[in-house]
């Protein structure tokens, strides 16, 4: 086995070298204090360790992340796969009737909203505030919570809704 | 960083040795184990280092192996030293989260203590591949890193124990659980494999 350290001189000497590598300046002062904290207060735990204790599984699935780029990698597809289609749906033209493109109402020339009777509730006031941006001073909306426009999925008018009303100019 | 003597921290004249710290800290006294972690914590920490790469990962399992020993303190028999095993929890430890991060190539590596550019053996490396000597310290702390960690956990540990901490085989044979001839053999081995990774520098010596 003398033969075999003789071989390996030059590698023991490089490795000694890794005794230049020190952590930063007073840590070992501070060292024996914070583990007889933590020996302590064992529930002092840091901001980051305290949210993974209440979500035990998100810090598992990190791990797991961490730990298997290939299941990283299928999430993310997945991710972007779901986030494509959402997008691909969403632009077919059967959707538009009550999509997102419909949201901006068409004002009327005597400043009055034209509504349909498709349009959803939430398509209403953002109508009645692009009508606002056109003629400030000439709307008046009603400020009570209770009249105001409920969302919904079905794309029925809410009967609380009332109509935004103009004094005209 | 020899490691072959009990004490590098130089504890103070007057204070009391292992095992009378080891049983006051078991009696719940803080002031003798927190002697205890002085005593050990540059060796501790230095394992952790060395076989992480990673400052951050060192700090972590460095004080988790010391409030793990303080929990167990009550289970050691004093078949071995304190120290010994100290280092057995330590290393387990390592062992372990090297398993878990198997995949993680992370390399953040401490600065070089200014003692560094001093070092004869360190000068005769890095003087004549370029003038820039502190760019050339850099290159070969980041490439000597990097060779310790495409080793096994078990080789790297065998590794950092003897050739860097200075351990003898059988004390690294008894933290590690196995006996004297699979430490050496897991020794050449490891080394064998360094010195292919490292042959660049190895080669100018």
């Amino acid at each position: 086995m003398s033969e075999n350290e003789n071989n390996f001189e030059s590698l023991r000497q490089l490795l000694a070298l890794k005794k230049h590598e020190v952590p930063p300046p007073g840590y070992f002062d501070r060292f024996p204090n914070r583990v007889v904290n933590q020996i302590q207060s064992p529930n002092q735990f840091t901001e980051s360790q305290r949210f993974f204790l209440m979500v035990p599984w998100l810090f598992r699935l990190l791990l797991e992340m961490q730990a298997r780029p290939a299941l990283t990698g299928s999430i993310a597809t997945g991710v972007f796969v779901v986030l494509a289609a959402g997008l691909i749906i969403a632009g077919r033209p059967d959707s538009q009737a009550t999509g997102p493109s419909n949201l901006l109402a068409p004002v009327s020339a005597d400043g009055s909203l034209a509504l349909s009777q498709a349009m959803a509730p939430a398509d209403l006031m953002t109508g009645v505030s692009n009508a606002a941006d056109s003629s400030p001073e000439g709307l008046a909306i009603s400020t009570n919570l209770s009249l105001q426009p409920v969302a919904s999925m079905f794309g029925h008018p809410n009967s609380l809704v009332q109509p935004a009303s103009f004094t005209g100019n | 960083m020899t490691m072959a003597a009990p004490a590098t921290n130089s504890p103070a004249a007057a204070e009391p040795d292992e095992m009378t710290l080891v049983s006051q800290a078991r009696r719940g006294d803080m002031d003798a184990y927190s002697s205890l972690v002085r005593r050990y914590q540059e060796r501790i920490y230095a394992t952790m280092y060395h076989m992480t790469s990673n400052h951050e990962d060192a700090n972590d399992l460095a004080q988790e192996s010391f409030i793990k020993a303080y929990q167990a303190l009550k289970s050691f028999k004093g078949d071995s030293s304190f120290y010994t095993w100290l280092y057995r929890i330590a290393v387990n430890k390592a062992i372990n989260f090297i398993k878990q991060r198997r995949n993680r190539v992370q390399l953040s590596l401490n600065d070089l203590d200014i003692n560094a550019e001093h070092d004869p053996d360190l000068v005769a490396l890095v003087s004549h591949k370029t003038p820039h000597r502190a760019a050339a310290l850099s290159e070969l702390q980041e490439k000597l890193n990097a060779a310790i960690l495409k080793l096994s956990e078990q080789h790297r540990a065998v590794v950092v124990l003897h050739d860097v901490q200075g351990l003898p085989h059988e004390e690294i044979a008894e933290i590690m659980g196995c006996n004297v001839g699979t430490i050496r053999s897991r020794l050449f081995y490891a080394r064998q494999q360094l010195q292919g990774l490292l042959a660049e520098y190895l080669d100018k010596k």
